[in-house]
């Protein structure tokens, strides 16, 4: 066997590793019979009733709410602390600020989703708030959000050719123009991935919301999940094509929007 | 009455536990190109940036036609920069990077556009306005860097290392092209460099810094050809050295130097005493081949030919070489292994009483 097949032979064995299961996930959306491991024939009814199952829709809604919200805010919190941690020098507390961000992203789900969950639970035994539901839902997946976000900001930042600020400068920008017009538009790319980032974390996360939801809030991934260990069913496969769909149509934005930067440079 | 006048007084700026520059006073006047030439290290960068108001000094003044500009912040100061990396807005076309400062003044309309054409003419763009900086190649980009900030038409213009990033045909055509610039508009111009070339080239007045001091202030022909110290003789131009003691200060001045014929020199200015230590610098192409003033016979150690000219090196005793430079108009004068003589006059050796070569 010559190298070249070999090498070809090895990328598609990683390949079939990482996506044949999610072909076959996408292939059986499309099956006709309730079987998920019998072919029987290619049908989209299973969208048609995933679109009539009315939980599965509402919890849909819910996800796509708290995913923009918590991303939204994981985007303004995190992009702020990736701002603070770039630029303004050696501030007290900016090691444990950098620090207590990479913790959020290193510690365990589970743990984090805990820890949130006594925190919530502390609060409302002593102020009658927030209660467990969506709200804390979001603001769970904005405490994460918010670590990713502020390590890709703070990651452009790093890059930043200070002189294009020192250049407006000169120029007459006042500092809050220089930020609005040179600073900001060109770490919007940088925040833009960021706010993706995020949007696709709590789009897809079970652990952090099992924890803190509520008995009202239930999210897609919560009962995909759910729904999955009372056995396997057709519209699940049809619900997961389709987030699939979305997930890729972010990294693609996400991909776009972080390379724009480098045929700038 | 011309605009654009800049000194500084005691002017000093520490960075931690290293001083940068050390109570530099210089003045430059309003509308002429002054070059401010030296190492890495010397602070002439920590200079430009202190006024263009990017820093702030730690001790001195800094004054623009007389007035005191150390509270005045960088947006504010009639000074504009054209960066070492041009430092144009990605993010924006050419005609919108050039626009930018004429509309933080809040120029618009008509009027803005009339100022951008001015700009672009100015600097030949014709044409490129609405090409992004990346669309647009490194000469291109230095021409839009010089038409934003002569744009702002700032009274003073500062301009740091320019032809750094350029290749050598380029930065011919760039020297030129400033030289008209300065020409046309009048504006003071200010050109940091650690080229001498550049410098000598370029400017009318050249101030050389040394370890956060001025070194010395003048024509590029006063560095050159009466260097206030050995410092100055060794970064402008080519110097060969000779370390000696004076011997002799009647008439001339009689120099040994270990191992060869004493030097004849007269100096401007005071001689040294009798029995000083000094130094002897000679610019390679103040060496003649045949006789005259110290005359002595030399062994041609190597020729390296340049074209217009060619370098010898030269063997006056064993250890003892030279460098003379000679035009190639008649050939190469002579070849390596020949003995020819020598000669220079006296009044071309450079005479640092007190330094050691």
């Amino acid at each position: 066997m010559s190298g070249r097949s070999l090498r070809v032979l090895a990328l598609g064995v990683g390949f079939a590793f990482l996506y044949g299961p999610i072909l076959w996930i996408v292939a059986f959306s499309f099956n006709e019979g309730r079987l998920v491991t019998l072919w029987s024939g290619f049908s989209t009814r299973w969208y048609g009733e995933l679109m009539k199952n009315q939980r599965l829709v509402e919890a849909a809604g819910l996800s796509l709410l708290i995913a923009v919200a918590s991303a939204s805010v994981a985007t303004v919190t995190g992009a702020l602390a990736g701002f603070a941690l770039a630029r303004l020098g050696r501030f007290r507390g900016r090691g444990l600020v950098a620090a207590a961000l990479g913790a959020v992203l290193t510690l365990p789900e589970v743990i984090l989703g805990l820890a949130l969950l006594l925190a919530f639970v502390s609060l409302d035994a002593w102020l009658g708030w927030p209660g467990r539901g969506a709200g804390t839902i979001v603001a769970a997946h904005a405490t994460l959000g918010m670590a990713y976000v502020a390590l890709v900001v703070r990651a452009r930042l790093a890059d930043f050719d200070r002189s294009l600020e020192e250049a407006a400068l000169d120029l007459g920008a006042t500092p809050p123009q220089v930020f609005l017009r040179v600073t900001l538009p060109l770490t919007l790319p940088a925040i833009g991935g960021g706010w993706l980032i995020a949007f696709m974390l709590s789009l897809d996360d079970v652990v952090l919301a099992s924890f803190v939801a509520g008995p009202g809030a239930t999210t897609l991934p919560m009962i995909v999940f759910s729904s999955v260990r009372l056995g396997l069913n057709p519209q699940i496969n049809a619900l997961a094509t389709i987030m699939v769909g979305i997930g890729a149509l972010a990294v693609m934005a996400g991909i776009w929007l972080l390379g724009r930067k480098e045929r700038r440079a | 009455m011309k605009q654009g006048a800049l000194s500084v007084e005691g002017l000093t700026k520490r960075f931690g536990d290293t001083v940068v520059l050390d109570g530099l006073g210089l003045s430059i006047a309003a509308g002429g190109f002054t070059a401010l030439l030296g190492a890495s290290g010397s602070g002439k960068t920590t200079l430009l940036r202190l006024v263009a108001g990017f820093e702030a000094p730690d001790e001195g003044r800094i004054l623009l036609d007389g007035a005191d500009v150390a509270d005045v912040p960088a947006y504010a100061r009639p000074i504009n920069l054209v960066f070492q990396s041009y430092a144009l807005f990605p993010h924006m076309t050419v005609a919108d990077n050039i626009a930018f400062g004429l509309r933080r003044e809040g120029i618009a309309g008509e009027e803005l556009q009339r100022r951008v054409r001015e700009a672009m003419a100015l600097v030949r763009l014709e044409g490129l306005g609405e090409r992004r900086p990346r669309e647009i190649s490194g000469g291109q980009a230095q021409r839009v860097a010089l038409a934003r900030a002569l744009a702002k038409r700032p009274k003073l213009l500062l301009l740091d290392e320019p032809m750094a990033a350029l290749d050598r045909g380029l930065r011919e055509h760039t020297r030129s092209e400033l030289k008209r610039l300065h020409r046309t508009l009048g504006t003071t111009f200010v050109l940091v460099t650690h080229d001498q070339e550049e410098a000598l080239a370029l400017a009318d007045r050249v101030a050389l810094l040394d370890r956060g001091r001025l070194a010395q202030e003048g024509t590029p022909e006063d560095l050159y050809e009466r260097p206030a110290s050995l410092a100055v003789a060794r970064f402008v131009g080519r110097l060969n050295l000779l370390e000696g003691r004076v011997a002799d200060s009647g008439g001339a001045l009689t120099i040994e130097v270990g191992g060869i014929a004493p030097i004849e020199a007269r100096p401007s200015g005071d001689y040294p005493p009798v029995g000083s230590t000094v130094a002897v610098g000679i610019r390679p192409e103040r060496i003649d081949f045949g006789a005259g003033d110290n005359a002595r016979t030399a062994v041609v150690s190597e020729v390296t030919y340049l074209g217009e000219q060619s370098v010898y090196r030269l063997a006056l005793a064993e250890g003892v070489e030279i460098r003379a430079s000679r035009p190639n108009r008649d050939g190469i004068a002579a070849r390596v292994g020949e003995r020819i003589t020598v000669s220079w006059p006296a009044a071309a050796a450079l005479v640092f009483p007190g330094e050691a070569a």
